[in-house]
């Protein structure tokens, strides 16, 4: 893996190179302190040291609303054709985000491959950059603090400087096309990178142990924490919008005036919302709130790793900002794992 | 009477080139930032826009820019990059190019007022 060295100084014209290969996209400052991924307005409006965006990646390429085709009588099923080969630098990728797209890779490419989402993923570079937990992050203990692919290029911080590892072609053709802004990475530079690599979990204020998880949570099927949180929980399904692995989404068809043609389209859709569940003929597998964060919940932590060997959880903290009921993943993990949470009520059904 | 269209934070630089414009027969406004500019330019649709490129931050004239190209009411003004932004970056050569740059000419800062009329005349004629 090539590395190279781009003093911080040098970061808005390195930005606005990154413009020869497509539209930038960066982290962008919003009110009340939040932050967003948006096309670069200007070099001054993109805050690198963000903590998290509202929205993760995923909006990229899993569209919150996305047309899937047309239809019409006259012309039968019609693909759509947008953006032709329309390219977008996304800039400024955390570790934990860059991961999460590695495991919504896992799931679009599955039995049925998703071409819309790979399209866009084929269309979408990554310059990914380190950065510093917060009181919400618990990525370290999700195993995605730190990626060693997914990226085409990822900036760490020196200090003065960025030491940017090159992970692919685009990576090395960005490297190369801002040549003389680059300089070769000296030995003290390796020490400074291997130190704050060091450094870096020591930062981490929350941390929560997943050890034998899935199987306590196997165990823990008919605790009266479901039920609890089931009563605090909203069902409004912020924590499934702004999951950075959350990939659920309802399909439907949206006919024109002429009521002989339309679109389908799929929208982002949250197994927390009552209707998830809701089948032909009225009945429902997920009647109760309780029901459905409960079945969130193994759906993340204990299916998807039963799937593909790990939770679909990076441990960005989204859904523990974004929660209106104060629900915070880490503390219902610790509760489940904890003895409190080992009482079955009757009506739960508990031991299976 | 053409109407030219001043872009820079320097407000010595706009007066100073705003009298000897307008001595020389051409209509000027002017704008002291890319967001004030791109928003003048397009209100006022002036016949050419000389834009600066180091102002609020030292890439906001290239943004300016790249949304001036971009609008359908400003895409085919005229526009001359006027800047010192070789004498900052000396490493690195910026030069117009039809999508990454999309500017008509690139002039290093500093530049005669003789020169910068010269540029505009022949870019008008052209039009």
């Amino acid at each position: 893996m090539k590395y190279l060295k781009l003093p911080k100084e040098k970061m808005d014209f390195f930005t606005f190179i990154l413009h020869k290969f497509g539209e930038v996209h960066a982290p962008l400052k919003r009110g009340d302190g939040q932050f967003a991924f948006g096309k670069v307005p200007t070099w001054s409006e993109v805050a690198l040291d963000y903590n998290r965006t509202i929205l993760p990646p995923k909006k990229y390429f899993l569209r919150p609303v996305d047309t899937m085709f047309r239809f019409s009588q006259e012309r039968g099923y019609e693909p759509i054709i947008e953006d032709g080969e329309r390219r977008i630098i996304l800039f400024g990728v955390h570790s934990c985000d860059i991961y999460s797209l590695k495991i919504l890779d896992l799931v679009f490419a599955g039995k049925y491959v998703d071409n819309y989402y790979f399209t866009r993923r084929r269309q979408v570079g990554i310059i990914g950059i380190d950065c510093t937990p917060d009181e919400h992050c618990f990525c370290h203990s999700m195993r995605a603090d730190s990626v060693s692919d997914g990226f085409d290029l990822f900036l760490s911080d020196l200090g003065d400087s960025y030491l940017a590892l090159v992970g692919t072609s685009l990576g090395d053709d960005l490297v190369l096309a801002a040549g003389p802004l680059f300089q070769e990475v000296t030995r003290s530079d390796i020490l400074e990178y291997k130190r704050r690599s060091n450094e870096r979990r020591k930062a981490f204020k929350l941390e929560v142990e997943l050890r034998d998880f899935a199987g306590i949570m196997e165990m823990e099927y008919g605790s009266s924490t479901w039920q609890e949180l089931g009563e605090k929980c909203l069902s409004c399904g912020s924590c499934s919008m702004v999951c950075p692995t959350c990939y659920c989404y309802d399909v439907f068809d949206e006919l024109n005036l002429d009521l002989l043609s339309g679109q389908r389209k799929r929208m982002w859709d949250s197994c927390l919302r009552r209707e998830h569940a809701l089948v032909a003929g009225g009945e429902n597998f997920r009647e109760h709130r309780s029901d459905r964060v409960k079945f969130r919940y193994y759906h993340k932590q204990r299916g998807f790793v039963a799937e593909y060997g790990r939770p679909s959880c990076v441990g960005c903290g989204r859904c523990i900002v974004a929660c209106p009921a104060q629900i915070d993943i880490v503390k219902v993990i610790e509760k489940i794992r904890g003895e409190e949470s080992g009482n079955y009520p009757v009506e739960h059904g508990a031991v299976r | 009477m053409a109407k030219i269209l001043l872009i820079d934070d320097d407000p010595d630089f706009v007066d100073i080139h705003t009298a000897f414009l307008e001595k020389n027969g051409y209509e000027v406004i002017s704008a002291y930032d890319g967001k004030q500019g791109f928003q003048k330019a397009k209100v006022e649709k002036p016949d050419l826009i000389v834009l600066d490129v180091m102002m609020t931050d030292r890439t906001e004239g290239f943004y300016t820019a790249r949304q001036l190209r971009g609008d359908e009411d400003t895409k085919s003004i005229p526009l001359i990059l006027l800047t010192a932004i070789h004498q900052e970056e000396k490493a690195f050569h910026f030069a117009p190019d039809e999508v990454w740059l999309p500017v008509d000419v690139f002039l290093d800062k500093p530049v005669r007022p003789e020169r910068l009329l010269e540029e505009i005349k022949r870019r008008l004629k052209k039009e």
